[in-house]
C-alpha cells in the first residue's frame, strides 16, 4: 500500500441517514483502545467542512436525502464516500420501504462500501484503508 | 521618547521584546494559515456554513440566546432594574449623589458610633 501522497491525517465525518445505530456503535468500537484507529491519524470531526471522509450509515430516509446530498457537497474536494452496513449499501432489511429513497448510491456517488449487520470494525478500518488508497488516486488524479 | 526597559521587582517590561514576540505570533500563524486546505470552491456549499444538512437560517441568532433561560428565570428582577436604566445622565447622576450621601452618612454615623 502506498500512500505517501496524503501526507496527514484522515478526518472523517460521520452521517446517520437513518441507521438503527448499530453500525454507529461499531464505529465508535473501531475508537475504542482495542482497536484505536486514532493512531493513525484518523479521527472523527464535527463538520464536514473539514473532512476528507463522508462516513455514511443506514437506509436514507426521505428527510435526510436533501440533508446528505448538502453535507456532500460541503465537504471539500477531493472527497471520498464510505457505506458502513447493509442498509446503507443495499437498504438492507429495509429495502423498498416507502419511507426511503436510498440506498445510499442513489443519492451521492460512493467510493467504498462496507457490508454487515453491523460490520465489525476490523471490516470497517479495512473499508479505511481502501477508502485511503482511492483517495490517494484522486489526488494524484488517477481517476 | 526613548523607548527602555522598564524594571520592576517582579519583572521587566521591554516595548520592543513585545513587538518582537508580537511579530512572532504573526509570523508562526500565517504559516499555519498556509498550510491549510486550498481546495475549497468559493460560492458553493463547500464554503457555506454547515448547520447539520439543513439550510441557514437568514435571521442570525444571537449569542445572547443562550442566556433565554436565564433572563426568564430572572425575569422579575431584570423589569424592575431596566426602570432604573433610563439612559439619561440626570438620573446617572442623581444615583451618583444619593449613594455617595448613604455612604458619607453612614461613615459618620458609623464613627461617631464608634467613638
Amino acid at each position: 500500500m502506498d500512500v505517501k501522497a496524503f501526507n496527514r491525517s484522515l478526518w472523517v465525518f460521520h452521517v446517520n441517514t437513518g441507521s438503527c445505530n448499530g453500525c454507529d456503535i461499531e464505529i465508535i468500537a473501531a475508537l475504542t483502545p482495542r482497536y484505536d484507529v486514532e493512531r493513525f491519524g484518523i479521527k472523527l470531526v464535527g463538520t464536514p467542512r473539514h473532512a476528507d471522509v463522508l462516513l455514511v450509515t443506514g437506509p436514507v430516509t426521505r428527510e435526510m436525502a436533501k440533508k446528505l446530498k448538502r453535507i456532500y457537497d460541503q465537504v471539500p474536494d477531493p472527497k471520498a464516500v464510505m457505506v458502513v452496513g447493509n442498509c446503507g449499501s443495499t437498504g438492507g432489511v429495509f429495502y423498498e420501504s416507502y419511507n426511503l429513497v436510498g440506498p445510499v448510491d442513489k443519492i451521492i456517488p460512493v467510493d467504498v462500501y462496507v457490508p454487515g449487520c453491523p460490520p465489525r470494525p476490523e471490516a470497517i478500518i479495512q473499508g479505511v484503508i481502501k477508502l485511503w488508497e482511492k483517495l490517494e488516486d484522486k489526488r494524484r488524479g488517477k481517476c | 521618547m526613548m523607548m527602555t526597559t522598564l524594571s520592576t521587582i517582579r519583572g521587566f517590561w521591554d516595548p520592543v521584546l513585545w513587538m518582537a514576540a508580537f511579530i512572532i505570533v504573526i509570523v508562526i500563524t500565517c504559516y499555519i494559515r498556509s498550510l491549510g486546505k486550498e481546495e475549497y470552491k468559493r460560492g458553493t456549499e463547500q464554503t457555506m456554513v454547515f448547520f447539520s444538512g439543513n439550510i441557514p437560517p437568514k435571521e442570525l441568532i444571537s449569542s445572547s440566546n443562550i442566556y433565554w433561560g436565564f433572563f426568564k428565570a430572572m425575569e422579575k428582577y431584570y423589569t424592575c432594574i431596566r426602570r432604573f436604566h433610563t439612559g439619561m445622565v440626570n438620573d446617572y447622576v442623581y444615583y451618583f449623589i444619593v449613594i455617595v450621601i448613604v455612604i458619607i452618612a453612614s461613615l459618620i454615623i458609623g464613627g461617631v458610633l464608634w467613638m
